[in-house]
Order: structure tokens, then C-alpha cells, then sequence
């Protein structure tokens, strides 16, 4: 989490552990306690990460960025669809006693099943790559993102709703005028828990079904050929993406939108 | 999760629903519309479960050997997370020290940690209860700091000034006073750690676990054995929640009137 706050002294006291941690990693490696190759090196990871991002594609990019690209674009397509059936359908049972009393069983079952377990069974529906990725991400980011929506219009206040219909307010006008905006800090809290689960998945089933690029190819890749330095790298610029991508992106979508519209209140979990 | 309770009209509720949506997709499947090669009927997830658990019960063995690493990672996890998170919640330096380590890795996916350990742990259930371990451990120290940094510090002073010293503070106020928070921790960890083991199981598992059974059956075109290992997957996670976190809740927080309705 970013707070935008005065910085003191105090906030560069993690360069402490950090400079431990360097130090250690180095001596470990240098006198061979553990199996140099294995363990690598804080200047030899420094050095792939380096490497990786010059290094060029047979068309040009960098080999890096390729990685990185890859996994954003199958996490947005997948995000994008888990949000439009995420938010319709989550509207539509919160909106609707029996539609909710009918569906919450199964998705509370289905909700805690980790994303990966489906990708088996998707590779044998519809084969490895980007299809069974996308899916499986999709199907992952998908409960978060309902299970808030249907408690946000839950949680409204009726009189809104009522009020709105009284005056003549049709289905549709309900629906963007009153519900989502109503709901939108629930909303917000499911849609940023389904990118955070989208995103897990995607690493995890690439591991297991990418063709060729994405972080999580790129890692699992490097250990078939024992080079755990590129190991290193992918775990630094995996944890690194993911924190721009909800710090910076979702945290100026959130001041575009609930903050302007006076909404933020703790949601849901 | 924000489920309401009282809309729940007793466990029937709950059941009926999934009855009705099971035997559509029996119907669906025994009438043709989806061939069962690719959607196994319920059924026939019944029948291959007993092949699977008779004579020989591979099936419990699987879930054993899973619940076996989660229980030895998750509770390590806990212990440890509550450790540090109480040092990062009292000790501002502290906090200060680890804090971007803990919000950085925190975002990291577990399974991107397993590549890492199959190569300096090797296969095996090392690298699973690692994993599991540094899934559940990142939540929980978050949550134990947040939790311990938001007990209110009148009451910290209203209990020294009383004459409490400070280890009776911590057991009595500090404690209590986190402890929702501190139950998010682990109610979080238990998802991530569940993750975490099914994700682990099918990169390291080299025989048993209910994700390296999915995993194989992949090789097999085993469909309905993938099934059934879903199922199982998401009923264990679900029941591990409901005994474990609900017990505590029950025992702690519940009973000392902290859980806003």
C-alpha cells in the first residue's frame, strides 16, 4: 500500500535487513555452503535481470518485457471477462432474493477451490496455452468478484431502490444508475480480490500449461535448465509487477471513482 | 467472506440447491447433450470413487497425506506469523525493518517460490511444507501487526496505569484486542496455504496428495478422477475452515462479544 505521507529516516531503515540479507546471500554463495550454482548470487541475479531485458526476441522486443507482456495480457483478458459475468451476475443475485438463496450453496462450494486445480481438466477440454490459461484465470477472478457484488446490493439501503422504481426508473436505469454505484466499494474490494487471484493464477497455470512465454513459463522453464538466477529474477519482477499493477493502477482507479464518489468504507473481505 | 447468516434457512437450505443442480447435470449428461468423456455424470464419479477406495483406499490416502502437509505447514505458519507480526506490532523499528519485505512478498504468488525450492529442496514434501508454510505466513504476520497496531492506546495505558504489568498488558488487552484481526490471518491463511499445497502437489509431489492425483490423472485421461479430486478439494478446504477458524472464533472472539453482527 502506498500512503502519500511525509517520509522520514525512519522509512529507509529496511535498507538495514535488506544490506543483511546481500551480505549473507553473498558469503553463503561465496564460500560454497551451499551449492553455489544453486544458491547463485545477489550480482549474478542483478546481472540476469540485466541480461534478460536486453536480450531480443527473433522479432525485435526484449525478451523480458515479452515475459511480462504476455502474462498482463492473458491476466486483463481474463480479468476483463470474470468482471463483466462477475459484476452482472453478482447484481443479479443480490438483486434477487431467490436467485441468491438458489446459487450461494454452490458458489461457497466452489469458491475456495484454488484456481489450478481446474487446469487439468480444461488442458484435456480445450488443450495447453492461452485458451486454458485464460479460462481458468477467469473462472478464479470470477467468485471473489460475485460473492462482493451480490453482498454490496445486499447491504443497500432498500429506500434507494425503491425510491428509484417509484419514480420510474427502468431495469437498466437500476442497474447503472443505483446499483453500481451503490455498490461500488464492495464491488471494488471483489474486483481487486479477483485481479489478485486472476493474477496467481496465471502464474500458477503457466507453469503448467503456457507454450512459450509468460513469468511463470519463464521461471518454471529455468528449472529444467538449472539456472536458478533466472529463478531469482522472476520472483523479484513478479512480486514487483504485481505491486504496480495494484498500487499504482487499481489504487488511480479507486481515487477516480469511489474516492470521488464519496463510497470508500471497508467492503467485504 | 460477507455471507449472511440469517438468510440460510437451516442446513436444507444450503443442500437442496446443490441436489438440484447435481442431478441437472446428471440429466444433462445421461441424456447426451454433453458427452460424458468430457463431463463424467455424478454417478459415475460415485463408482470410480469406490474403485478408488476399494479394496485398495488410494483415495484416503490422498487426502491424508495432503492434510498431513497442510496441518505441519499451516501450523508452523501460524506460529511463526504471530511471532513476528507481534514484534512488527509493538516495536516500531521493527515494523519500519520489515514492513516492505512483508507488502512486497505478500503479493507474490506461492507457487512462483516452488520452481526455487524444487531446485534446492528437491522434489518431495520438504518443498510442499515449505510452500504451504510461506503461503500462510505473509497473511498472517499482515494481520497480526494491523491487528495488534489498532488496540486503541488508552486502553494499553488505562490497564498500566492500573497495574498491570506489561506482560499481563500484552496476555490481557494486546491480545484480545487483535485478535479479530489476528483470526483473519488465519482464516486468510488457510486459503493461501490451501493453494499453496495443491499448487506444490502438482509441481513436487513424486506419489501422493489430492493435487498430484489430478495432476496424474491427467496422464490417464482419468477425467473422473480429476472430478473427484476437485470435489474433494473444495469440500476439505471448506470443512478445514468451518472446523478450524469457526472453532476459534467460537471459543475466542465470539465469546468475548467482539464480532459485529
Amino acid at each position: 500500500m502506498i500512503h502519500f505521507r511525509e517520509i522520514d529516516g525512519s522509512d529507509f531503515l529496511f535498507l538495514i535487513p535488506f544490506a543483511v540479507i546481500i551480505v549473507l546471500w553473498t558469503l553463503v554463495s561465496k564460500f560454497g555452503i551451499i551449492n553455489p550454482v544453486l544458491i547463485s548470487n545477489p550480482f549474478q541475479v542483478a546481472e540476469t535481470i540485466w541480461n534478460l531485458l536486453i536480450k531480443q526476441t527473433a522479432d525485435g522486443h526484449s525478451v523480458l518485457l515479452t515475459h511480462i507482456g504476455q502474462s498482463y495480457f492473458r491476466l486483463f483478458i481474463s480479468f476483463i471477462i470474470a468482471a463483466l459475468i462477475g459484476v452482472g451476475f453478482g447484481i443479479l443475485l443480490g438483486a434477487r432474493e431467490k436467485w441468491y438463496l438458489f446459487f450461494n450453496p454452490v458458489l461457497t462450494i466452489l469458491m475456495p477451490i484454488p484456481g489450478i486445480a481446474w487446469a487439468p481438466i480444461f488442458m484435456l477440454w480445450i488443450g495447453f496455452g492461452d485458451p486454458t490459461i485464460i479460462t481458468v484465470a477467469a473462472l478464479a477472478a470470477f467468485f471473489p468478484i460475485v460473492y462482493n457484488t451480490a453482498a454490496g446490493v445486499r447491504h443497500m439501503e432498500k429506500e434507494l431502490i425503491w425510491a428509484a422504481r417509484s419514480m420510474g426508473a427502468k431495469n437498466s436505469t437500476l442497474f447503472l444508475r443505483v446499483y453500481i454505484p451503490h455498490a461500488a466499494a464492495y464491488i471494488f474490494t471483489g474486483l481487486r480480490l479477483g485481479l489478485a487471484r486472476g493474477w496467481r493464477t496465471v502464474i500458477a497455470v503457466e507453469m503448467i500449461a503456457a507454450s512459450l512465454w509468460g513469468l511463470g513459463f519463464m521461471i518454471f522453464d529455468a528449472r529444467e535448465y538449472l539456472l536458478p538466477s533466472v529463478i531469482y529474477a522472476g520472483i523479484i519482477i513478479l512480486a514487483v509487477s504485481y505491486y504496480l499493477l495494484d498500487s499504482v493502477l487499481i489504487r488511480w482507479i479507486e481515487s477516480r471513482t469511489i474516492d470521488r464518489w464519496g463510497m470508500r468504507e471497508t467492503g467485504g473481505l | 467472506m460477507p455471507v449472511d447468516s440469517e438468510i440460510f434457512k437451516g442446513p436444507a437450505g444450503f443442500i437442496i440447491p446443490i441436489v438440484i443442480l447435481v442431478f441437472i447435470w446428471e440429466l444433462v449428461v445421461d441424456i447426451g447433450l454433453i458427452s460424458s468423456s468430457l463431463l463424467p455424470a455424478p454417478s459415475t464419479l460415485l463408482i470410480r470413487a469406490t474403485q478408488l477406495s476399494y479394496p485398495e483406499p488410494i483415495l484416503i490416502h490422498h487426502i491424508l497425506e495432503s492434510l498431513y502437509r497442510f496441518a505441519v505447514g499451516y501450523i508452523l505458519a501460524v506460529i511463526a506469523g504471530i511471532g513476528i507480526g507481534v514484534l512488527m506490532g509493538m516495536s516500531r523499528i521493527w515494523y519500519k525493518m520489515l514492513n516492505p519485505f512483508v507488502s512486497l512478498f505478500i503479493s507474490l504468488p506461492t507457487i512462483a517460490w516452488v520452481p526455487l525450492l524444487l531446485v534446492i529442496v528437491g522434489l518431495g514434501d520438504a518443498t510442499i511444507i515449505i510452500a504451504i508454510f510461506l503461503g500462510a505466513f505473509f497473511p498472517m504476520v499482515y494481520n497480526t501487526t494491523t491487528g495488534i497496531q489498532g488496540v486503541p492506546q488508552q486502553l494499553i495505558w488505562a490497564s498500566r496505569s492500573m497495574g498491570a504489568g506489561r506482560g499481563a498488558t500484552f496476555l490481557h488487552v494486546v491480545i484480545p484486542g487483535s485478535m479479530v484481526s489476528i483470526l483473519t490471518g488465519m482464516k486468510l491463511g488457510v486459503g493461501n496455504a490451501w493453494r499453496a499445497l495443491v499448487g506444490a502437489e502438482m509441481l513436487a509431489a513424486t506419489m501422493w496428495g489430492l493435487g498430484f492425483m489430478i495432476y496424474a490423472a491427467r496422464a490417464f485421461y482419468d477425467i473422473r478422477a480429476m472430478f473427484i479430486g476437485l470435489v474433494l478439494i473444495g469440500l476439505l478446504s471448506y470443512l478445514v475452515d468451518m472446523a478450524l477458524i469457526q472453532t476459534i472464533e467460537n471459543k475466542t472472539i465470539r465469546k468475548w462479544g467482539m464480532v459485529r453482527e
